[in-house]
């Protein structure tokens, strides 16, 4: 399996990728590891493989993860994508994912009074995502980007690529969801135990993700 | 704003509504439409004709606006260019169905093309303008200029405004906008550089041959 990361811009450094690829590799150094990133000046660890950004289309911030799901991506067959701002305190390999379906966060613990629909609020994220790229529909995350002539559109819209995702007519049949005892929501569920820690970007940042690592 | 371009702008939003009630729901095309006939949009797109008219450029067969978005500099240009034919460029489709309502009756042509993606020949101009430098590839932005015809005049605006998803090429100064641009004209001459202050961030504006 191919384990990916993206660091794109200056929001994380090498230290945030290496720690992530430090945690993941403890319980999983069969896979293989590769950062998807822009930075020329890198020290991350020797086992993490460089993908350069494509030189074009020139993306900011998050929607460089649509990259991931381009045909033309050098990285084939089964993916686990993780955010930066994820903590590992469990193994994250021993969860059972449906290989034909595109896996990410459902929000269960979103509250639905701030699910707006003009602003095409969604109720999963992008945080950790799992997917083939013998998938059919996956290619088309990033062909329909690209050729629907409405990439300029889409950025103006979309606040990130989860609401692209959701609101962009692809079939959700082949949208499945990580089993909720995976993953915890730092923010919201305070008291859950799981393998994974996904923190929401407002709070990343504020917090010293070290000193709660160690805590487990 | 034009009284009748605000008439047409209300009056395009109402469709977009009502056509959200029935078929394609896609209520964001109303503040995008807000947005590309906005003050700033409009007193950016007056200072390039404002510009141009000082410099006597001859558009001559045609002007050609690449990422015309819903048509604002076609229309204002064709308050200037009264008799030369205008064809305003994007490549998103939904720009020419909305630009045909906001614009009809000024005698501009759009057309639904990217054209740092097609063949789309645009040789044939006199004058070609883009306002929308800071959503271009540089590198596919450096290799439209230098495909215009060798004679034509180009005028090209871009920003400072680095904070929106969208804007994947803005300039920090005027001096880095003209330094990218300069080498690929054709006969290296600015005929016009500037900055014009818009509160939040700074247009900037070259043109040149």
């Amino acid at each position: 399996m191919n384990i990916i990361f993206v660091m794109v811009g200056t929001k994380y450094n090498p230290e945030h990728v290496n720690r992530l690829y430090r945690s993941l590799y403890e319980y999983g150094p069969e896979h293989n590891y590769y950062c998807y990133t822009d930075a020329s000046d890198i020290s991350f660890d020797l086992n993490i493989t460089i993908i350069p950004t494509f030189k074009k289309p020139h993306l900011v911030g998050v929607w460089n993860k649509l990259a991931m799901f381009s045909s033309e991506f050098p990285v084939k067959g089964k993916n686990l994508y993780f955010d930066l701002d994820t903590l590992i305190v469990g193994n994250p390999f021993n969860v059972g994912i449906d290989w034909d379906k595109f896996t990410m966060v459902d929000c269960h613990w979103k509250p639905q009074s701030i699910i707006r629909s003009s602003n095409y609020d969604v109720t999963f994220n992008s945080s950790i995502l799992a997917w083939d790229t013998d998938s059919e529909i996956v290619p088309q995350f990033w062909d329909h980007f690209i050729l629907s002539g409405q990439k300029d559109y889409f950025l103006r819209k979309y606040v990130g690529i989860d609401r692209y995702l959701k609101h962009e007519y692809f079939d959700k049949d082949d949208f499945a969801y990580f089993p909720h005892d995976y993953i915890r929501s730092y923010k919201y569920e305070q008291h859950k135990s799981a393998p994974v820690i996904t923190f929401e970007e407002l709070d990343f940042g504020s917090i010293d993700i070290d000193a709660i690592a160690q805590t487990y | 704003m034009d009284p009748l371009i605000l008439t047409r702008s209300l009056k395009l939003i109402e469709q977009v509504y009502d056509e959200s009630m029935y078929g394609d729901d896609d209520l964001y095309r109303i503040k995008d439409i807000v947005h590309s006939v906005d003050s700033k949009q409009w007193t950016s797109k007056q200072w390039l004709v404002d510009t141009l008219s000082t410099l006597n450029i001859d558009p001559d067969p045609g002007v050609f606006v690449a990422g015309g978005w819903y048509g604002l500099m076609g229309f204002l240009l064709r308050q200037h260019y009264t008799k030369t034919r205008i064809d305003s460029a994007d490549m998103d489709k939904k720009a020419k169905i909305f630009g045909k309502e906001l614009f009809s009756g000024h005698n501009i042509d759009f057309i639904t093309t990217d054209v740092t993606r097609s063949n789309y020949v645009y040789n044939k101009y006199g004058l070609v303008v883009s306002t929308s430098c800071e959503h271009i590839d540089r590198e596919d932005l450096c290799e439209f200029i230098s495909k215009k015809n060798p004679n034509a005049a180009i005028a090209l605006q871009s920003n400072d405004y680095f904070e929106l998803p969208s804007h994947i090429n803005c300039s920090h100064t005027l001096e880095e906008f003209v330094s990218y641009v300069k080498p690929h004209l054709h006969q290296g001459q600015i005929l016009f550089q500037g900055s014009l202050n818009l509160g939040d961030f700074n247009r900037f504006m070259v043109i040149g041959k």
